[in-house]
């Protein structure tokens, strides 16, 4: 019945975002020392959510470049944003890796993308694009298939990644040796459609990518939420795990998969299974099932997960990068705006977010790196 | 495809029965959107919905049909539900599992929604052309001067009272359809409400150009259409529903769910509603039973919901096309 109490206070908007401006070939005089500014006017393209002005830059660049000497050291030394179609050099002066292509005399890219040099090897790395696994990555992944003596795992990249048996640590003991029982039980450790928190082990030559959770830190997630953004929005560090200060936790997996969970509930629960591991009647078996009082989470902890959440998504909205700091930023940001958790869906206050936000960048980006460290 | 895991689903369960969803809603927040109307140019009304990441876009063909023997098939064809033609299409980009044949019983599910939603009679009967023009007089044009051709056009304008069908040219011969597609581009749930709300926004954008049927010597029809691209006619879109979904997840419904909300549901409730509150169609959807108390406050909640979203829609709507 409260639900008809709540009815009167639905509050239901529609944006209807003014008419797209066409695309226009503004022939404004070609200043070459303006082109820096240009460039970096694109990377904030959408922090500014300033889309018109920003076309018409885009445009404005290409041609400038087309008719332009090109010099080797303005074109790398920061790693340049390029759309597709837009000229990267001559043919024959680099050799044309992904994302490229050699149309006419010239090596054009076919990805909208950050320009990656290697000697003279080309190639645009495309911002949005699928996860590629590198030795050490820290991911989150979802199981799809069970076959023998391994699982396939979800990981938001081309193929799924492989996670063996083997490459597990089972529970009750991490020296305990892999019996053919354990083979058959595999089930009991995880499940299709399980969420697992593991780093990348090794990648095969024929592509297919080996992942492991043998830490103490890895395995099953379990009672949180998740979420997922474009890859390339998550920052490398050291770690990806973090407990922020607002009593939640967060795994921010390279691979763009994020897990979001309630910190103390998380440590409750943690502590019953290795509990139920050092009972001398242990079972592997056996399925741990959670008694219902560790899984649940206060209505105050849910509004918390709900505003990181959100954060999250208005961070990936902003094309902005995400981690620990930005989502603490945009989290408090959000308590000093006096917003309710949902409140940040709303594209006004998104926007207003977002110019803070951008605004504030340049103050705060120098002590950027140090937060990594206090993490944990 | 986006799977769930039974602890995932626990958790979005008990936030729904302590009133706080995984994005911080509670169970009776809509989520905001936005309309665009007028996108396709070379349709005759387009609307574009996103929700959240759900994102529809819908185009709206006007045709003329006509219709041969009179006798056979006369109620049915020229029956107004008739003249509206759904089809839905959901593509790969939206996901995987569209690919290729996988999206084929969704799209059947969608546009029979659809199509049942504009099935009731009155609800079609409603949807009138709001400057309806039957003429199938002769016309000398060449002798008649401009001006007054426009005197003698409005004179001849018949309102629709008399008529039963607002789409006909010429009664029992030739009708308007409006064949009605939609492509979902990207989905995160609540498709249904998604698509209705795009098919009302295309239908009150959908403009039909002025035609005159000319009976001919050996009782041919020509048609002649206005010259003027302005001079069109629109659709009254007063009471054309939406429709308003309810999903159950546990012991409570919530609306507007997000496509992992939509994973973990029990049962689903799909209410028609026009903005005089009329139920306009019903339809359940999922594996789990619904007792009779739950359906009656699902359909209270729904009303309440629907009359508010087409109040501010019919708002919205307004000062686009202004």
């Amino acid at each position: 019945m409260d639900n008809n109490n709540n009815l009167n206070n639905i509050s239901i908007e529609i944006f209807s975002p003014q008419k797209r401006l066409p695309l226009k070939h503004t022939s404004l005089p070609s200043i070459n020392s303006g082109n820096k500014i240009k460039q970096e006017s694109n990377l904030k393209s959408e922090e500014d959510g300033d889309d018109t002005n920003n076309k018409d830059m885009v445009m404005l660049n290409v041609d400038e470049i087309k008719g332009e000497e090109y010099d080797d050291n303005e074109l790398f030394q920061s790693k340049r944003l390029v759309i597709p179609g837009q000229t990267i050099s001559r043919e024959g002066e680099y050799l044309k890796g992904h994302g490229t292509f050699n149309n006419g005399n010239s090596l054009v890219a076919s990805v909208c993308g950050t320009l990656d040099k290697v000697d003279r090897l080309i190639s645009v790395k495309a911002l949005k694009s699928r996860y590629h696994g590198e030795v050490g990555d820290i991911i989150v992944g979802r199981i799809t298939e069970i076959t023998s003596k391994r699982w396939k795992v979800d990981v938001n990249s081309r193929l799924d990644y492989i996670l063996m048996l083997s490459a597990i640590n089972l529970p009750g003991g991490i020296q305990r040796r892999r019996t053919s029982a354990d083979e058959l039980q595999m089930r009991s450790f995880f499940v299709e459609n399980d969420l697992v928190y593991a780093e990348v082990q090794m990648v095969m030559g024929d592509g297919s990518v080996a992942i492991h959770t043998r830490n103490q830190k890895y395995g099953k997630l379990q009672n949180g939420h998740f979420t997922k953004v474009i890859p390339s929005l998550i920052k490398r560090s050291k770690q990806h795990f973090y407990n922020l200060e607002c009593g939640v936790d967060v795994i921010l997996g390279i691979n763009g998969y994020i897990w979001i969970a309630d910190s103390e509930q998380q440590r409750n629960q943690q502590q019953f299974i290795q509990k139920h591991e050092k009972e001398p009647s242990f079972d592997p078996s056996i399925p741990l099932i959670i008694p219902d009082q560790i899984k649940t989470i206060s209505k105050e902890s849910r509004d918390r997960i709900a505003r990181v959440k959100n954060s999250i998504s208005l961070l990936e909205k902003g094309f902005l990068l995400i981690h620990q700091k930005s989502i603490m930023n945009v989290y408090k940001l959000s308590l000093k705006m006096n917003l309710q958790s949902k409140d940040l869906l709303h594209p006004q206050y998104i926007k207003q977010i977002l110019t803070v936000l951008s605004t504030a960048l340049y103050n705060n980006d120098d002590d950027d790196d140090d937060d990594d460290e206090n993490g944990q | 495809m986006q799977k769930i895991s039974p602890s995932e689903s626990l958790f979005i369960q008990q936030g729904v029965e302590n009133n706080i969803r995984s994005d911080g809603r509670n169970r009776v927040d809509y989520r905001n959107f936005a309309i665009e109307t007028g996108e396709i140019i070379h349709a005759s009304g387009s609307a574009r919905v996103k929700l959240s990441q759900t994102e529809v876009l819908v185009g709206v063909k006007a045709e003329i049909t006509h219709i041969q023997s009179e006798i056979t098939s006369n109620l049915q064809q020229s029956d107004t539900s008739k003249r509206l033609v759904f089809s839905v299409n959901c593509c790969p980009s939206a996901s995987p599992e569209f690919e290729g044949k996988g999206s084929e019983f969704l799209n059947i599910e969608l546009a029979k929604q659809l199509e049942r939603l504009y099935s009731h009679p009155n609800v079609i009967k409603n949807l009138k052309l709001t400057n309806p023009i039957i003429s199938n007089k002769n016309n000398n044009i060449k002798n008649e001067n401009d001006k007054e051709m426009k005197t003698n056009e409005e004179s001849d304008i018949i309102t629709n009272s008399g008529d039963d069908n607002c789409f006909s040219i010429v009664p029992n011969k030739y009708y308007w359809t409006l064949y009605v597609d939609a492509i979902v581009l990207d989905s995160d749930g609540n498709l249904f409400d998604a698509l209705s709300i795009a098919c009302r926004s295309a239908l009150q954008n959908t403009r039909i150009p002025r035609v005159k049927a000319i009976q001919g010597e050996y009782e041919e029809i020509t048609f002649e259409v206005s010259d003027d691209p302005e001079d069109t006619l629109s659709l009254s879109i007063d009471n054309v529903p939406i429709c308003v979904t309810l999903t159950k997840i546990g012991t409570q419904f919530v609306i507007d769910s997000t496509l992992q909300e939509e994973l973990c549901m029990n049962a689903r409730l799909t209410v028609g509603v026009n903005s005089l509150s009329n139920i306009c169609s019903i339809q359940k959807g999922g594996i789990e039973g619904l007792d009779p108390t739950t359906i009656n406050q699902m359909i209270n909640t729904a009303k309440v919901v629907g009359v508010k979203i087409l109040n501010i829609m019919d708002k919205t709507l307004k000062e686009i096309s202004t």
